[in-house]
């Protein structure tokens, strides 16, 4: 095997266990009578609780963000008003109840040690030493080219594994806390050696300007590439003491935050998940209080193609330190979504300061903890069945241009009401592109991945279709196997300015996609808004009204090599360049929004649809994906449904699913039975960001169609076990699901 | 009737077109554009006569004719449309006047360093204004206004942009004006209530002049909503809300049209085909969000305006007039009972008049979002009343925050509570400081004395009452915020203890840090009183603004929970629903309407929730207070008969289904009831 190439899913005691709890515990260090209501009996008090709630893994507290530990440490700073060995009390009370033991320990943020060690931390461009992470205190942010990691995190690692035989270690503020400009005496030296350059001098450029920024964008591979230099020093020295402890790393692994593997300051390549040494995945609730169904879903879309297990934390309260709860009605969907997404639960709580449990949490927590254990006997080796694959290069997801209205575009929302200054940025981030699809998808009942290049490339044969929303940069054995893949049937939907770089950011000198899209992209149209226009048959076949239809961002110009045009971009209005002259500095605003009504002049190709060897690409012009994420509109979704319906009409497809919009549903398999996930959502009214959860309507009659090949022996409801009708013709078999309330998991035995 | 209130289908389109456009009106159909509207099930038109860039669309020999027109758009589409028998308003931009402002420079609103109050985007200075006490309003605008309804057979005069830009206007005229009134321009409060002033002003001028020239021309002004509007009413003839939900948010409609219902004057909905906002061409929104939006009009007592956005053209695009077809064929067949009704009083939220917003949209404190979302999602039917309203056919009156209380209010309140009325008020409301110190006026009837506030941002609060604390669960539970420190007057019982925070200090990463477990807490948070006939319950904290801010769904059990029980067995209408349910209690003649109109949003990602599913909720059970006689029962519009059971005064019912807006008729009559 390739050594670029993810190996097979790995296995480990992760691998079966699915309800799991954090407790969060950072204690600032002023505080006094840390744990103080800790004693052997009140550890085993909240172990009992935990096991009776059902939890088989606790994460505690062993090293907290302020760079305290709460054991008695002989390598770390203590924490100083705590009044018991936490760390040991808990680890022995729940090992005694069966219950796994993980220890929570904070990697690049001390308030303790700058007075010591002033070298280790941080430094601006101006010489100040700044905050990390969510700290108030100034100089605590410590450098990853610092000699910390090994004089002083190793040695900690080392301790706490020696000492307490922890089954796990779960480290936070490290991979996330890497990537920031320092101008410490460390970082000039290694990037001098690596680059032979010079930092350079901020501010950072804009997402739009970043790849015509060398410096820059040396600087960005070659720190980001000090994540993978330290997870393999944290790892390295934890197997050390023992080599069954697992490790995992606070957000690393998702398709969001990708890792270049450097060698003497060049790219070698972007390391899938599983070459990044750790042994599952695992990350906090971002954003708290977040669109958690959504978060959940489309990581776990991601996390289960990478053959890691992986868990993902939902939380108590809305934030940190609440000391409230949300609707358990919340809780309990997102913790069915994480296991239909191939996920394990993790479940955030917080202790008082003298180490107390609030016990109402595990009273709400036992039931949900209780509907999933009872799902396991269909979750443990579940795989998910492939279908449509989103293609989420982790090299896009990093460096590049964002999606979405670039310039010119008024956000007008509530709270969000940005007046375009100079030539604002108002795209959002890079990955918009893939959450965007992940939504329309979902939406859409089309059985989605997420994968990134390297898997996609091992897994392209199983696939229906392919999407590659706006990937700027893709390697070139990605666009060898996309060709190689459609050439021999497979079908392929490509937008934007994919492609037109390399994994490295560098500017390709050709379009590396003309052959297999037919069609060149010469460039780029010079408005920030533009309206597409299909063909009437088109239209026709896909049921959609003739509206010509808004798309802000960039629009690469094309030129036709062999693709049938379907639709055609036109341009805003003419009057609204100054003196007709077509750059940002002559566009003049347009009433309220900036949505300059479209004109007369075709702007160029819009959509086109090529036959490259047995298979089809369609190529959309301006990446609607981003945009629909953003701004959510109806008409995007419907439109990127029916370029998936042209490429992959219903009869072609695994499963079809006749259910609301906002029931979410996923395939998966089995031995000897399919598997059919299906969850219901419902937000209340809110006013800002938060979405909650707390009644759900019940959805009557959903129809589930999957091909199945041969009729089944029997369908039910699981765990409940009532059988449910089916119906059975060719390959398809048709499953009539009468009510779903919070998740509903449909078992077709073969 | 006024034709105002029985045209309750209106359109109003954008029409702001930029001076480098050209052929404006080019090749327009009047006839066609006339003809799709009536099919649209249109009875109302709102026609541009000259937009905020200044600009007219008809050949005006006393304004400025949008160089790029070709014709007379203005007469021409009014023409069409009155031979259809749909009645037309003209739009007329007033203090956004791009080309006045250029024109004359004397004219301009002006900030506090001399210079003009503009709105930028992009590169450019888009948005000009000129000021209303300036003699614009007599020399430029007046004389369009009576050109219009001297050339043209309008129904009615729809001006728009009645505001001050940015609150405060420093001009000459200005000045000269709070001289003479002996307002400071300085103090930015005496200011802006004196360009509040100034809005008046130019409202009764502007109404009084138009009546002068043509008395049946009906007159309105959009955005003058805010708490406080009510003395605008002698000089409407309609009442328009602006309120897209993406911009204003979901919560905006439902609360203001629950105050202004109280005015006695016709009230508009306005909303948009728009997703976002208006000029959002390209974009069409689902027909459940148009019906969602339309339905909530309706269930609050108001007719619906629908936004659109013409190209230069004037041209109508064939998928948005589909979309508003169908959502006004289907705002059409509820019209019979929803036309002319009126919100029967039960709860009131008494809302501090706003100062300080002249700026186009009124926005209510967080104190009064949270308490208008809480009682939404609680299910209570309610109005929201200014100081000034009538509080005796109320049941209870809640009062958040309410500091600027005046003597005559209290009275009245106090009064209120001894004849039996009911009272929830929170934290400071009556907190004032009459020259020997602060103390809670109103401290008598929430049977506490004032001692001073708690030191910290943050307190917690444990019910220690079982009928507050139903449904919560048995902890802590934070308002954020501050609490009052009361001490419980003798009488006056508690129903909740106040508990600090153990550290007002930064903790961890946690915005605050867990309660003391010390001790039975620190003072009273919660205190039930009874006067006269009359009960009180008072909450020491901010509930509403942080259940605003925060969106804790504990915080409105509480209030649900404090309000039942304050009104008891006087709880007028009870639907099993769920929070995102709204709930509405209508009066039209004889009959009683119950409407509920339900809520669900897609998925979303950084995106507003949109709706486009509503997925169906089945048998909502429903109690309501009905009149001893009822002669039918029934679903409207489809007429389906209700069965229902008598309880004392309360008539008990199950709604079998309820997809988007579902009314409940109670028809009072002499027949016999049902066995």
């Amino acid at each position: 095997m390739n050594a670029s190439e993810p190996g097979p899913r790995r296995r480990n005691w992760m691998t079966n266990l699915y309800r799991m709890l954090h407790l969060d515990y950072h204690q600032p260090p002023w505080m006094r009578g840390v744990a103080a209501a800790m004693d052997e009996a009140e550890a085993a008090r909240q172990a009992r609780r935990f096991r009776e709630a059902g939890v088989q893994a606790v994460e505690i507290f062993a090293y907290d963000h302020y760079g305290q530990s709460f054991y008695p440490s002989d390598v770390g700073v203590n924490h100083p008003g705590r009044a018991a060995d936490y760390t040991g009390l808990m680890t022995r009370a729940l090992k005694a109840e069966g219950i796994r033991v993980i220890f929570y320990l904070n990697c690049f943020t001390s308030v303790h040690l700058h007075a010591q060690h002033p070298d280790w931390f941080l430094r601006t461009e101006d010489g100040r030493y700044p905050a990390g992470a969510w700290l108030q205190h100034d100089a605590s942010h410590i450098c990853a080219s610092s000699p910390y990691l090994q004089e002083y995190f190793v040695p900690l690692l080392q301790e706490v594994v020696r000492r307490y035989a922890p089954d796990a270690i779960w480290l936070d503020a490290g991979s996330w806390m890497v990537e920031f400009p320092c101008y410490c005496d460390h970082c000039q030296r290694q990037f001098r050696a690596a680059s032979g350059l010079e930092l350079p001098r901020g501010p950072l450029p804009s997402p739009r300007e970043e790849l015509d920024r060398p410096e820059w964008l040396a600087w960005r591979l070659w720190r980001r590439g000090q994540i993978a230099d330290y997870l393999r020093t944290a790892v390295a020295a934890i197997k050390a003491v023992d080599p069954q402890v697992l490790v995992t790393d606070n957000n690393v692994g998702r398709f969001s935050t990708g890792v270049p593997l450097m060698e003497g300051g060049r790219l070698v390549r972007w390391l899938s998940p599983a070459e990044l040494g750790v042994d599952y995945l695992s990350c906090d609730p971002v954003p708290m209080g977040g669109n958690h169904e959504l978060i959940l879903s489309i990581e776990g879309r991601y996390q289960w193609t990478t053959g890691l297990p992986f868990n993902y934390m939902n939380e108590r309260f809305n934030g940190w330190g609440e000391w409230q709860f949300r609707s358990p009605v919340d809780w309990a969907l997102e913790a069915a979504t994480v296991v239909a997404n191939g996920g394990r639960c993790f479940f955030a709580d917080q202790p008082y300061p003298d180490g107390t449990i609030e016990p109402a949490v595990y009273r709400d927590l036992a039931p949900i903890y209780q509907r999933v254990a009872a799902l396991e006997p269909y979750l443990v080796d579940a795989e998910p069945v492939p279908e449509v694959a989103i293609l989420a290069s982790l090299a896009s997801g990093q460096l590049g241009p964002t999606g979405g209205a670039e310039w010119g575009r008024r956000f007008a929302l509530w709270g969000r009401d940005v007046v375009g200054g100079e030539i604002p940025n108002t795209g959002g981030a890079r990955t918009d592109r893939v959450r965007g699809a992940h939504l329309a998808f979902l939406e859409g009942g089309i059985q989605t991945l997420i994968y990134d290049e390297a898997t996609l490339r091992q897994r392209l044969g199983e696939q229906s279709a392919v999407v590659v929303a706006e990937q700027c940069l893709l390697e070139e054995a990605t666009i060898a196997a996309l060709r190689e893949y459609v050439y021999h049937g497979g079908r392929l939907l490509v937008s934007g300015r994919s492609g037109l770089w390399d994994e490295g950011g560098r500017r390709r000198e050709a379009d590396p996609l003309a052959d297999l899209l037919g069609l060149e992209r010469t460039g780029l149209h010079p408005a920030p808004v533009h309206y597409l226009r299909m063909g009437r048959e088109w239209l026709a076949t896909a049921g959609l009204d003739d509206l010509p239809l808004q798309l802000w961002g960039a629009a690469p110009a094309v030129a036709l090599r062999g693709a049938e045009p379907l639709g055609v971009l036109y341009e805003p209005r003419a009057e609204v360049w100054r003196d007709g002259v077509r750059d940002p500095a002559h566009w003049q605003h347009y009433t309220v929004f900036g949505a300059t009504p479209p004109g007369d002049r075709v702007a160029g190709v819009g959509v086109a649809r090529h036959r490259y060897g047995q298979g089809t690409a369609i190529y959309l012009a301006v990446d609607p994906f981003s945009l629909y994420f953003q701004e959510g509109h109806q008409l995007l979704r419907r439109f990127i449904l029916a370029c998936m319906g042209d490429l992959l009409p219903l009869d072609q497809r695994k499963l079809v699913a006749k259910k609301p919009l906002h029931v979410e549903v996923m395939l998966a398999r089995q031995e000897g039975r399919f598997l059919v996930h299906v969850l219901n959502y419902f937000a209340q009214k809110r006013m800002g960001v938060l979405v909650n959860n707390e009644e759900l309507t019940p959805v009557q009659e959903i129809e589930l169609r999957v091909r199945t090949e041969v009729p089944p022996q029997r369908v039910t409801l699981v765990p409940e076990g009532t059988a449910l009708p089916f119906f059975a013709q060719g390959s398809w078999t048709t499953v009539r699901l009468p009510r779903l309330d919070l998740h509903a998991l449909v078992a077709i035995e073969s | 009737m006024s034709w105002v209130a029985e045209c309750g289908r209106q359109w109003i389109y954008e029409f702001h077109i930029p001076p480098y456009v050209r052929a404006v009106g080019a090749g327009f159909d009047a006839e066609a554009f006339a003809d799709r509207i009536v099919r649209a099930h249109i009875n109302s038109v709102v026609l541009f006569s000259k937009c905020v860039y200044g600009l007219s669309y008809y050949p005006t020999r006393v304004g400025t004719v949008h160089p790029g027109l070709q014709g007379d758009l203005f007469g021409a589409q009014l023409a069409a449309l009155q031979r259809r028998d749909v009645r037309v308003w003209a739009y007329h931009g007033t203090a956004w006047d791009n080309h006045a402002h250029d024109a004359n420079p004397e004219w301009r609103q002006v900030l506090a360093d001399g210079s003009p109050a503009t709105r930028i985007a992009g590169h450019e200075v888009v948005w000009r204004s000129v000021c209303l006490n300036s003699p614009y309003v007599a020399e430029r605008l007046y004389p369009q206004v009576a050109e219009i309804l001297e050339r043209y057979p309008v129904d009615g005069m729809w001006f728009d942009m009645n505001v001050f830009m940015d609150g405060a206007c420093f001009c000459r005229f200005c000045r000269q004006a709070m001289a003479v009134e002996g307002v400071d321009p300085g103090d930015l409060v005496g200011h802006q209530r004196f360009n509040g002033r100034s809005i008046e002003r130019f409202v009764q001028r502007t109404t009084a002049f138009v009546k002068r020239l043509r008395p049946e021309v009906q007159v309105t002004y959009n955005n003058l909503t805010r708490i406080g509007s009510r003395v605008f009413v002698p000089h409407l003839d309609l009442h328009e809300i602006e309120s897209l939900p993406f911009f204003w948010g979901f919560l905006y409609l439902p609360l203001y049209q629950r105050y202004v219902r109280t005015l006695g004057v016709p009230v508009r909905g306005i909303t948009g085909r728009y997703h976002e906002n208006w000029g959002d061409v390209g974009m069409l929104k689902s027909l459940a969000q148009l019906q969602y939006e339309c339905a909530t009009m309706l269930a609050n007592g108001a007719t619906c305006d629908i936004g659109d956005s013409l190209p230069p053209d004037a041209s109508l695009d064939p998928a948005t007039f589909d979309l508003i077809e169908q959502t006004y064929a289907w705002v059409a067949e509820r019209e019979p009972w929803c036309l002319g009704a009126e919100s029967v009083p039960h709860v009131a939220l008494l809302a501090e008049t706003q100062v300080g917003d002249y700026t186009g949209i009124g926005r209510p404190s967080n104190h009064l979002w949270g308490a208008a979302k809480a009682l939404i999602e609680g299910g209570f039917h309610f109005d929201v009343v200014d100081d000034q309203a009538d509080l005796t056919p109320y049941k209870a009156v809640v009062l958040v925050d309410h500091q600027r209380l005046a003597p005559e209010l209290a009275e009245r309140l106090r009064a209120y509570v001894v004849a039996g009325g009911r009272l929830l008020a929170t934290h400071a409301t009556s907190l004032q400081d009459n020259g020997e110190g602060p103390d809670l006026a109103l401290g008598d009837l929430f049977g506490v004395r004032y001692r001073g506030r708690s030191p910290f941002k943050v307190d917690f609060l444990r019910p220690t009452d079982p009928r507050l604390g139903r449904g919560l669960p048995a902890m802590d539970i934070v308002v954020q915020g501050g609490f009052l420190d009361v001490e419980l007057l003798p009488g006056a019982r508690s129903l909740a203890r106040a508990r600090h925070p153990l550290t007002d200090r930064q903790f961890s990463h946690a915005p605050y840090a867990p309660p003391d477990p010390a001790g039975d807490g620190w003072g009273d948070a919660v205190v039930l009183n009874a006067v006269g006939a009359g009960k009180v319950a008072y909450v020491a904290a901010p509930l509403f603004a942080a259940f605003f801010e925060h969106d804790y769904h504990d915080h409105r059990k509480l209030m649900v929970n404090l309000l039942d029980l304050l009104l008891g067995d006087d709880r007028l209408l009870r639907v099993g629903a769920g929070p995102s349910v709204e709930v509405t209690l209508m009066r039209q003649g004889e009959r009683l309407i119950v409407h509920l109109v339900n809520y669900h949003a897609e998925r979303r990602g950084g995106s507003q929730g949109t709706i486009e599913e509503i997925p169906p909720r089945f048998d909502i059970p429903v109690r309501v207070i009905a009149p001893e006689r009822l002669s039918r029962v029934y679903l409207a519009p489809s007429g389906e008969e209700l069965a229902y059971e008598r309880e004392g005064r309360f008539v008990r019912l199950v709604v079998p289904r309820l997809d988007l807006h579902q009314m409940v008729v109670l028809e009072q009559g002499q027949r016999e009831e049902q066995p």
